[in-house]
């Protein structure tokens, strides 16, 4: 059913998302970003709904999500941005906008913060570097490739997620060293 | 004068003033160890603790949050008092989070005497959103997933099957009290598996079965535990820093089992 060419071609859809985008024409590239928006804010709602984020605070953990996704998007199609260097900004960006309304809210920061990164998460590169180990044992001689596939997936999911980390953790650093938000 | 607040010397106390002071240590070591609980960054959890001595009229406050355990030392004039309490880092909860700070807040405006306190605090419960509602969302989020992943419209709806298919799974299995990890293990499976089997059976394009059988499971992340343990590292709260990071790659490791069961049975070895 799968053939190498489909992980090839899946890797390339994740990571050359955007670049695709681009290729098509302006209308319709619009248009799936405006429905990314919608459908990227889903997925964090439905994470921030899991812990029991209080309901009247689901709206904003809907935006922060959208404009996350949307913003690694437009840093990575306009900006040629790799994928953990946008993912860092887009995020550095979303929690910044949080510190200002965790304050009006006096709701602490995390709870929009994670639910809201949750779009980012690079689980296609999780994929291909399980699929990379599972294949070495029994590879034989094209073993090293999978060991190489292996290598650079896991690391490409290990710097996204690092660098979603420290986009949340280190606006408060800057803000706020001696107190909390709320 | 030092004293401890354990169950051994807890009978030795005479004076109101002592039983007062060791039942407000008592107090504020609940509430970090729930701060903790619930999903509190560790710094927050020691700062609130604090805050709550001095808004209470503590002369002093030390508060100290380890790996399963929390201790408060608090002092007025004539004494100091410490209590000890187990916590964990399971059942985060961002309602009580939200409560529980909102509760300092008051507290420091002087809204709230320590009886007051001790109610309001013992009233707050950990809500949870519907069940069936969180099926219905968690499969949405899934649908969204496949979309913003480009998958096709088949896919996202194979998606959304097998994403309420998996948290039903975690819903029937907390029920039965099942291990929390072989819970996490078994919606990999479950999760895995569906999208696997429902793609074979609409016969989805390669691409689309993939996207499918990932995003399926790809609420399982372990995110607050992620974040908060990160969030530790960086702001020196080593011991809990390494709980929280631990858990996670425990938590992911058992997913990851998971998915991997569900592709031998789809016999998915050599799809690579």
């Amino acid at each position: 059913m799968f053939s190498d060419q489909s992980i090839v071609l899946l890797g390339m859809h994740g990571i050359k998302a955007a670049e695709l985008l681009s290729s098509g024409d302006a209308d319709s590239a619009s248009t799936l970003i405006n429905w990314n928006f919608i459908f990227s804010a889903i997925p964090s709602v439905a994470f921030a709904m899991m812990f029991a984020v209080p309901r009247r605070y689901l709206p904003f953990v809907a935006l922060g999500g959208a404009y996350a996704f949307l913003l690694r998007s437009e840093l990575m199609r306009h900006a040629n941005f790799d994928v953990v260097v946008a993912s860092f900004w887009a995020t550095l960006a979303v929690s910044f906008a949080f510190i200002a309304v965790s304050r009006i809210f006096r709701a602490p920061r995390l709870m929009f913060t994670v639910a809201s990164v949750i779009p980012l998460i690079p689980g296609k590169f999780a994929y291909l570097a399980l699929m990379s180990l599972m294949q070495i044992p029994t590879a034989g001689d094209t073993r090293l490739g999978y060991v190489v596939g292996f290598v650079e997936y896991s690391s490409q999911t290990l710097m996204v997620l690092s660098a979603l980390a420290l986009g949340v953790v280190l606006p408060p650093i800057l803000f706020y060293r001696s107190r909390p938000v709320v | 004068m030092f004293l401890c607040v354990c169950a051994s010397c807890a009978n030795d106390w005479n004076t109101d003033m002592e039983i007062s002071l060791s039942q407000s240590a008592k107090l504020l070591a609940d509430y970090a160890v729930r701060m903790v609980r619930c999903g509190s960054e560790t710094r927050i959890a020691v700062q609130n603790t604090e805050r709550l001595s001095k808004a209470f009229g503590f002369a002093s406050a030390d508060v100290a949050v380890v790996s399963g355990l929390v201790s408060v030392c608090i002092s007025d004039e004539h004494q100091t008092v410490s209590a000890m309490r187990r916590s964990d880092v399971i059942g985060i909860n961002m309602s009580t989070l939200h409560a529980l700070t909102n509760l300092v807040i008051d507290a420091e405006s002087g809204n709230l005497s320590l009886e007051e306190f001790e109610d309001r605090m013992r009233l707050i419960g950990n809500y949870e959103y519907p069940k069936w509602l969180m099926v219905l969302v968690i499969g949405l989020a899934a649908y969204g997933f496949a979309f913003i992943n480009e998958g096709g419209f088949e896919c996202c709806l194979v998606s959304f099957a097998a994403g309420s298919l998996s948290f039903i799974t975690r819903y029937a299995l907390f029920k039965l009290k099942v291990f929390a990890m072989g819970v996490f293990l078994s919606c990999g499976f479950v999760g895995t598996l569906a999208a696997g089997e429902l793609s074979f059976a609409l016969g989805l394009a390669p691409q689309d079965s993939i996207i499918a059988m990932i995003v399926s499971v790809l609420l399982f992340v372990p995110g607050f535990p992620f974040m908060t343990g990160f969030s530790d590292l960086i702001k020196g709260y080593y011991s809990m820093a390494i709980t929280r990071l631990a858990l996670t790659f425990i938590h992911l490791s058992f997913v990851t089992v998971g998915i991997l069961l569900a592709f031998s049975v789809l016999s998915v070895h050599g799809w690579v």
